[in-house]
This record gives C-alpha cells, structure tokens and sequence, in this order.
C-alpha cells in the first residue's frame, strides 16, 4: 500500500516538471501578435496566461489573452488540454475572479476570423484557433507549444 | 416592489442579455448576479423564512469596474437584497454600496486594495452572494453567519502577496486592517403588554488586523488555508455598555480545507474564537461535500455548527456550554449552463436563531427546531 501511495505522489509531482519536446499533434493552434518576440510557450505558462497569473511577457510588454466563446469546439479542446477541466469549471474560476474584483476574463470572440483579427491589432496578443485553420491572409505568428497537448 | 429596486432589476437583466461585457477588452467592465428564491418554512421562522412561504428572497449585485492600466483598477458594486421577513432587514436599505476599492499592482506577485474591501476571510467570505459559485442559497451560516461576528466588508485595506508562482506549491498571503461592523437581532417580550418585538442593533469591530494564508498544493484543487484577526468589539445588543457581554477584545483563528476536484468537491473550515475580557470561547465549523452525478447535476450535503464555550450565566451563577446553532442540509444543483443555475435545497436546523420565539437565557433554555426548504434562481454576467 505505501508503495502504491509513494507512487501516486511521485507521479502527481512529476507532473508539474516534465515537458515534451515534441509534443503530438495538436487539434489548435497558438497564434500571437507579430510583435510578440517568443517562438515557443509550454502548456504551465499558457495556462497562466489564460488565468491571468502571468501578465508580461519576457521583454515586459502586456500579455493580452482572448478566448473564443463558450461553445466553440475548438475551446472545449484548448480547455481540456490546457487546463485539464471543462469550459465550465474554468468559467467559474472566472466569476470568482470578478466577483472578488481581482479581474476580469480575457474578452470572447464569436468568430476565429474576429480572434484573429484581434490578435493582428492587438500587440501582445495571443491566442487558439483550430489546427486547420487557415492564417495566411492575417499577420499574426504561430507558436510551438512544449508539453502534453492533444 | 419599489421604483428603485424595479430599475435596479432591470439592469442587472439588461447587462444579463447584452453580454457586452466580455466581447471586448475594455477599460470598463459592467458585472453583475442575481438569486432569486423561494422559501418556506415548516416550523418555526429562520433566516427570515416564515411558515407560509416567502419569494421576497433574493440577492443581486451591480459591478462597475475600470481598469486605468495593468496596475490601477477602480471598482464599485451595488448591492440589494431580501431575506423575507428576517429582522435584519429592518437596517437593510433598499440599494447598498456594497463594496467600492482602489487596487494597485506593484508588479504579478503584490497589490494593495484601499477602500471598503471585501474580507479576506476563508474560503467563501468573498463570495458570499455570488449564487451561480454556491451549492447552496447562502454560504455556511455556522462560519459565515453575521451573527458571529463576521461581515462581508471591511472599511480599510488589504495587502496581497503571492508566492512561487511558477512552482508546484504557490503561497497567498493577505494582510488586512480597517474596521467592519455587523447587525445583531433579538426577540424580546415586552412585560406589561406580553407582546414579542423584535431589536435590531449595529454593533462593529475596531482596530482590526487579520490575515489569511492559502497554499495551493501541487495536487491541482486541493488548498490549505489559515487565518486569524483580532480587534476591539463594541455596541450591539452583546458589546454595548449595557449589552450581555460588554465591549471586548475579540480574536480569532480559522483554519480551512478546500479540496474541489472534477467530480466532487469536499470544503471544511473551523474558526475558534476568543473573547479575551470574559474569557468565552465559540466554535464554529462545517463540512460541505458535492458530487456531479452528471455534468449539469450535482448532489450536495453540509453540516455546520456554533458552539459558545464557557459562557457567563447569570442565572446559573456559573460558566455553560451554549449549543447555539446546528444545521444539516442536502441540495440538489442544475447547471443550465455555468452562469444559469437552479437550486433546490433542505434544512433542518437546531439553533437560537428562531425569529418567532424570544431567547430568554441560552445558558438555560434548549434551542429551537424547524425546517426549511429553498429553491432558487442563480445567474451572473
């Protein structure tokens, strides 16, 4: 039993540290800004992003994050990959959020179109988009994503 | 309902359909929640549910928020609320300021609030209103109640630090100092005309200084928590010069369990209280337990008790244990979706705070039993 415990903690633990370098093939794609300096983010610090818990990028620049809405399939996967939850464990971390006053979600958009939009006006922009999307006619760059997303 | 309450309804509805909210990043933010509810009584009336049943049960909230930079944010919320026919809303007016703060970010690990901020207390003292976060109506009575001395705000500031947090274990940390005040209730019998009227007095906290520590473990979900506060109570029905107790220095410990996991979640926390002068003890704990039988439905159970140790009884001539308070609860949860909830909910409950039935001495009398039922309307944006 204490081995099976002693395991248990050793896998738990484990996870926080282990990246992987090349990760299988996602089902979205991380998109930012053109000015965004970084070629590659892990999973720990995009889930960080996305809650907000890092604001700054590297060079100091803010980090401006946007989702795409609730329904979107391509969500549900970004969430469940990321964060390991449902979209609506994460909205609910969100209501806390506010309604504590700390802060506010990063802002939905209805469309991939109006996400990728966004993140070509906006400097330190990121954000996800299905993996077949097309990005060409937007200037906006993609990232690589180290760790286990799927 | 009156005009204001009317216009104040309709704009939470109205931000709830337009969702403007969150189809941009602005610099203004408008938020808001509602619970709406109905209750009902089979025994004694409690929390301001009578025995015939009451839908003038609800909370709501109006947030406006304005971020000047990454650094400096203004935020104000208003509040109304109804709790049937409790005693307390005799105090309560009809739209309150229900907290307004400055917060400034020195950089992503501290920050400081001024203002009247909400108390950083626990695991659901932020939160205490916010109906779609709740498996129940309200929050843990046992811990949260205003009867123990807790309130929703304090009138001062509040300094957050985070720790590590890029490592497995992350620390926060609030310090807090200001004042905060809560409203205390009685039914008393008037002796030549033998009729019961109810008392309403404010009685507050000065001086105070608490913090509260949170340690997020590695295990995603599962958090410690420790807190402790202390400051100088006076007036009321309890601290005034001629109250039962008399003004005190009141202090505090509270330690807190929240392990909120995929498919169930298990809450605990357990505040011990010191009134130093009297040399008076109060326990206050609960446990909350929650599973999702689907992804919609959830199943919730809570236990809570209050405990006065050691309290002065005039009438013994001796120190007693006091059973103030003891409710079970189970609840029903549908998520329609994660910001439109229902919820159904049972209590039975074994406490002093029956509103139709004066507390003559606690030390000698036994507490009083009901039942009671809600069901409720949650929703925010």
């Amino acid at each position: 039993m204490s081995k099976f415990i002693i395991l248990v903690l050793f896998f738990t633990f484990s996870q926080e540290n282990y990246i992987v370098q090349t990760p299988a093939k996602s089902s979205f794609q991380i998109v930012v800004n053109k000015s965004v300096k970084v070629t590659t983010i892990s999973q720990k610090k995009l889930s960080k992003i996305y809650l907000k818990k890092i604001i700054t990028w590297d060079d100091g620049r803010p980090i401006l994050p946007v989702e795409l809405n609730e329904e979107a399939e391509v969500r549900k996967k970004f969430t469940k990959s990321i964060f390991n939850k449902r979209v609506a464990a994460i909205k609910a971390y969100w209501q806390k959020q506010i309604f504590t006053g700390r802060d506010v979600p990063p802002p939905e958009k209805l469309s991939e179109d109006a996400l990728l939009q966004y993140v070509e006006n906006h400097a330190g922009a990121i954000g996800y988009l299905s993996a077949s999307t097309s990005i060409k006619k937007y200037k906006v760059k993609v990232l690589s994503l180290q760790g286990p997303a799927k | 309902m009156k005009k204001l309450e009317i216009i104040f309804l309709f704009a939470v509805i109205l931000g709830m359909s337009s969702q403007f909210h969150c189809l941009a990043q602005t610099q203004f933010n408008v938020h808001g929640y509602l619970s709406q509810a109905y209750a009902r009584s089979n025994g004694h009336q409690i929390f301001g549910v009578p025995k015939r049943g009451t839908s003038d049960y609800r909370s709501l909230a109006l947030q406006f928020r304005f971020d000047a930079n990454l650094k400096s944010t203004i935020i104000i919320q208003l509040s109304h609320k109804r709790m049937g026919e409790s005693p307390v809303m005799k105090v309560e007016d009809d739209i309150e300021l229900d907290w307004a703060f400055c917060n400034y970010k020195f950089n992503e690990s501290h920050s400081i609030k001024i203002g009247k901020i909400q108390l950083p207390l626990g695991i659901y003292n932020e939160i205490r209103d916010v109906g779609v976060l709740l498996p129940f109506y309200r929050v843990p009575y046992a811990q949260y109640g205003e009867g123990n001395y807790m309130s929703e705000t304090i009138d001062g500031f509040s300094y957050t630090y985070l720790l590590n947090k890029l490592s497995p274990w992350s620390l926060k940390f609030d310090l807090y100092a200001g004042q905060w005040t809560w409203t205390e209730w009685a039914l008393i019998t008037n002796p030549y005309t033998n009729e019961n009227m109810q008392v309403v007095e404010t009685a507050k906290i000065d001086d105070a200084l608490g913090v509260q520590f949170w340690c997020d473990s590695p295990l995603e979900g599962l958090r410690l928590g420790f807190g402790g506060y202390r400051g100088d109570v006076s007036g009321g029905l309890t601290f005034s010069e001629n109250g039962w107790v008399g003004a005190e220095e009141l202090a505090a410990l509270s330690f807190s369990l929240d392990a909120t996991f995929e498919k169930y979640f298990l809450r605990s926390e357990y505040t011990r209280i010191l009134l130093r002068k009297n040399d008076a003890q109060a326990y206050l704990y609960y446990t909350q337990a929650g599973f999702h039988l689907t992804d919609k439905l959830s199943v919730n159970g809570q236990h809570g008790v209050f405990r006065i140790k050691d309290a002065p009884s005039k009438t013994l001539n001796r120190k007693v244990d006091v059973p103030f308070f003891k409710d079970y609860a189970i609840s029903l949860k549908y998520d329609v979706v994660s910001s439109f909830v229902l919820k159904l909910e049972m209590h039975w409950n074994e406490s002093f705070f029956m509103e139709d039935e004066p507390v003559l001495d606690t030390t000698i009398q036994n507490p009083g039993k009901t039942q009671y039922a809600i069901f409720s309307v949650s929703t925010s944006f």
